[in-house]
């Protein structure tokens, strides 16, 4: 009955062409109402809790901030800038995207932020300058992915809390997988553009070193940005949440001296930003709002208990437990899934021998895979708004397929390696 | 749209005049939430600044944001249905023939209307209970009634986009 | 008959094993013919600030509510007893009788049956510190605190310490890179978010005041039981209450906790003077005045009930 509510709801209604965002909330209703004993009223609350939450305030900061960019002429000059140093590199700027998120992923806990702000500047300057669509949103929903795994991150935090694990241990170990993967997404990009050289434009002029040289020392006002974020984190001016603020505030001065922000431009950043934030925080409250459905029903939490019943061995568990993730990966956003399953996954696996901390990678990892999994992949719900419907979600899935793929595989070489994540808390801490 | 039925036709043209003096309604209440973005960034810069430079924080800063960022939302939310600005999955209807397409389209608003006036109802005892115990939030002790208001109102204007945009037919086309 | 029960606290606390425990002894007392799930975690979503709203319209039959969480809706169950309102441990163990008959009283009002109650351990509040040692009221005035709740916010501020909340999530995060200096916190809890790993000294200013978890029951639920399933809820939960109100331990758990801190490299110091810390009582008290006050209905009478049974 669930399941043929979950999936009849999410067929007919996301099928019909409605707004996703009002189809997952029509499923998650029609699931409360029918299934979890009329139940409907908890949506209400959890739609409320969801957009008063502190930590999200990162989005449409950092959704302004990309916007100010944009309008300002800033980022046109970033890119025309960065362009001669990538024209030999088959993939060029593509790299620029999965460096950039690395970089942000530093500086934001969420992927959802992360995907938002390199997305809506990076996507209309690279297509701009002839990218394939389809590979500037493959990398983008990929590379979003990175700020999830590179430390700070909200999703380690909330395991280290849940589950009692060292927040510092936990934070450390992501460090090498989150580069692992990021690395992985370049070579990624490096073979299917020296395979596809189409897919990235290649420029024959030949450009001078010196030149080079010249505007990339004209890029410091970015990096003076960059640095008063990552900075303003460092030295304890501001939280992780804060630091999206004060990015918008030194984006608007340093566009103000370096670029050609006018009032009447900024204005139209902010208006622009916030109407791409509400089409984003609409798929945010369907997912809410299903995730809620699903989560009272305690769905997630019957199908672990099975695995558990059936007291297989540590690597057979493993492997189902991967593959619920992929599965619960479809309808949930990230976080949601994790509370949902933590209480019943984390006892199972140490109980079975696993290390907590490599646990709370891995089921970063897991979740990443989620944000790029349709139809719940907020990342991919975020390139699609960033693209304004010149990419539809079906074709953004698919360009994002390849890093679903280096994202299990990285789950797989975790596996094999457990070090690659253990070694650094261990020798640190 | 030629050899559709005339009443459709002037059901359409209805909706054409509606979305006409909807728009600037919608326009104005997302211009207050681009107020209320700018808001967060400013509340979070002197937020910053007082408890770096004046070592007095702004302690209801957090909630502040929470609200400010759920009324920015609901501000937005009308306007970007008008526009048919969602995230959709059209892989379905971009097969469709055209004909069933519009079909598709009219029932697409259909649920659109039903998801916004469910939730709207939902919405209204939620209100009531923070309005007849005069709920304030926890910190800087505001009182809550006139934010959460936002939400049935901005899905009861929400639902009327859905139905506007459908009935009118769509102002971008429908994507591929 | 199944029941769900949403448990929002971590499944490896104590009191999370206590719910197990207690959900084990309802299947035995009813002879099976009554199971209650415990979901652990905040697992089914529901926020327990928000408990006076899913409880009595029943999202599910039973759930942990605790009164200083609802203090947006139900500001007089919050103002029954603040942080400070109690001078020792003593006196909160003398006032706890007198609180649960408030709570049961108010929650009937709000459609919630009160099937028992779990105690807290008792906690000592200690100030936790990133790179000075702060032990005085005057040292803490240049610093910048994290506290988490409204009523420390207020009482601080009389203090002349500028305090702020700061989430659970981003608490961490801020002690590190030092957006706070130092932040409110129990000694006994500082692991579950590695505030070792951030703090360098602590330093004992208050007693806690931990009110008690109600097992609380949606009322259409609770009638629909048999007698014998309700005998059986209540009775284990009586069990509950004493495995919990227990606390020939406390001062033990308090030093080894303080213990196992020092040696990941947390200095205890000595704790905050007598006189800071009457004054921080003193500042309490206040807070708590204006805080039922504001709160009305029948928030001034309970804290009467409270000082009468302290005889102050
Ligand atoms: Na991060
Ligand atoms: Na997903």
């Amino acid at each position: 009955m669930f399941w043929g509510f979950l999936l009849g709801g999410l067929g007919v209604f996301a099928g019909s062409g409605l707004a996703l965002g009002a189809a997952l909330g029509l499923t998650g209703f029609l699931i409360l109402h029918f299934v979890a004993g009329g139940a409907t009223f908890v949506a209400v609350d959890a739609v409320w809790n969801v957009f008063n939450a502190f930590t999200l305030s990162a989005i449409p900061l950092f959704i302004i901030l990309g916007e100010v960019m944009l309008r300002s002429g800033m980022s046109e000059r970033i890119y025309s800038a960065l362009t001669p140093l990538f024209q030999r590199v088959p993939g060029g700027l593509l790299h620029t995207n999965i460096a950039v998120c690395t970089v942000f992923g530093a500086v934001s806990g969420s992927s959802l932020s992360t995907a938002a702000a390199v997305g809506s500047v990076a996507y209309p300057e690279m297509t701009a300058r002839g990218y394939d669509r389809g590979m500037v949103v493959g990398s983008l929903a990929g590379g979003g992915t990175l700020g999830l795994l590179i430390p700070p991150s909200l999703s380690l935090l909330i395991y280290g809390a849940l589950t009692e694990t060292s927040i510092g241990r936990l934070f450390i170990a992501g460090i090498v997988p989150g580069l692992m993967i990021a690395g992985l997404f370049m070579v990624y990009i490096f073979l299917r553009c020296l395979a596809k050289p189409g897919l990235a434009p290649k420029e024959t002029a030949r450009v001078r070193p010196l030149r080079i040289l010249l505007d990339l020392l004209g890029l410091w006002p970015f990096l003076l940005l960059i640095l008063t974020i990552m900075g303003s984190i460092a030295y304890g001016f501001a939280t992780p949440t804060e630091a999206a603020g004060i990015g918008v505030l030194a984006t608007i001065v340093v566009a103000r001296a370096w670029g050609r922000l006018t009032l009447a431009m900024l204005a139209e950043s902010f208006y622009r930003a916030m109407l791409l934030y509400a089409a984003i925080a609409f798929v945010v409250m369907g997912a809410t709002i299903l995730a809620q459905a699903v989560s009272l029903l305690g769905v997630p939490q019957a199908i672990l208990e099975t695995v558990r019943a059936a007291d297989l061995p540590p690597l057979a568990v493993l492997a189902l437990v991967v593959a619920i993730y992929l599965v619960l990966g479809c309808f949930f956003d990230g976080l949601s899934l994790m509370i949902m399953t933590l209480p019943i996954v984390f006892p199972l696996m140490t109980g079975l021998g696993f290390d907590a901390v490599w646990l709370g990678v891995i089921i970063t990892v897991l979740i990443e895979i989620g944000q790029v999994t349709p139809p719940v992949g907020l990342n991919l719900s975020v390139l699609v708004s960033v693209a304004r419907e010149e990419v539809t979600l079906g074709r953004a899935a698919y360009a994002a397929a390849p890093y679903w793929m280096i994202l299990l595989l990285g789950v797989a070489i975790l596996t094999a390696a457990p070090q690659l994540a253990l070694y650094l808390p261990a020798k640190l801490m | 749209m030629a050899g559709e039925p005339s009443s459709y036709g002037g059901l359409a043209a209805a909706a054409q005049a509606v979305e006409r003096l909807l728009s600037p309604l919608l326009v104005g209440l997302a211009v207050l939430a681009t107020a209320a973005g700018a808001a967060i960034v400013a509340l979070v810069g002197v937020s910053v600044a007082m408890r770096y430079l004046a070592n007095a924080p702004l302690y209801y800063t957090e909630e502040l944001v929470g609200l400010l960022m759920t009324a920015a939302f609901f501000l937005a939310l009308p306007l970007v249905t008008l526009r048919a600005e969602h995230v959709r999955v059209t892989i379905l209807v971009a097969n469709l023939p055209p004909a069933m397409r519009r079909a598709a389209g009219l029932l697409a608003g259909l649920f659109g209307v039903v998801f916004c006036l469910w939730f709207f109802a939902l919405c209204l005892p939620w209100l009531e209970f923070a309005f007849s115990r005069n709920l304030k939030s926890e910190v800087a002790r505001l009182l809550l009634y006139p934010w959460m208001a936002l939400l049935p109102l901005s899905l009861m204007l929400s639902a009327l986009a859905f139905a506007v945009r459908a009935l009118a037919g769509r102002r971008n086309g429908v994507g591929t | 008959e199944e029941w769900r029960f949403n448990n929002g606290l971590p499944e490896g606390r104590n009191e999370s094993k206590q719910l197990d425990q207690f959900a084990e002894d309802v299947a035995r007392l009813s002879e099976g013919s009554l199971t209650i799930k415990v979901f652990h975690g905040g697992s089914l979503n529901l926020k327990d600030s928000d408990v006076l709203r899913w409880l009595p319209r029943g999202a599910v039959e039973m759930g942990l509510v605790w009164a200083n969480y609802v203090g947006r809706d139900a500001p007089a169950l919050n103002a029954v007893l603040i942080q400070g309102s109690v001078g020792s441990s003593e006196e909160l163990i003398e006032v706890l009788p007198e609180i649960q008959d408030i709570y049961r009283q108010e929650l009937d009002e709000w459609g919630v049956v009160t099937a028992g109650f779990m105690a807290l351990p008792l906690l000592k509040a200690s100030i936790f510190c990133r790179d000075a040692p702060v032990r005085t009221l005057e040292e803490l005035k240049t610093k910048k605190l994290r506290v988490w709740s409204n009523d420390q916010v207020e009482t601080f501020r009389r203090l002349g310490v500028s305090a702020q909340i700061v989430g659970q999530n981003e608490l961490y995060v801020a002690l590190r890179t030092g957006v706070v200096d130092c932040a409110v916190y129990p000694a006994l809890f500082a692991h579950t978010i590695s505030l070792q790993e951030v703090t360098d000294y602590a330093a004992y200013l208050y007693p806690i005041a931990s009110v008690p978890y109600v097992l609380g029951a949606n009322p259409d639920a609770w009638e629909r039981l048999t007698e014998e399933q309700r005998q059986a809820v209540t009775q284990a939960a009586e069990q509950l209450w004493a495995r919990t109100n227990e606390y020939s331990q406390a001062e033990e758990n308090e030093q080894a906790a303080r213990a196992a801190l020092k040696e990941q490299g947390v200095e205890f110091l000595e704790p905050f003077s007598e006189e800071d810390r009457a004054a921080f009582l003193e500042a309490a008290s206040q807070t708590w005045k204006e805080m039922a006050e504001e709160a009305g209905g029948n928030a001034p009478e309970y804290r009467q009930r409270i000082l009468d049974t302290l005889g102050r």
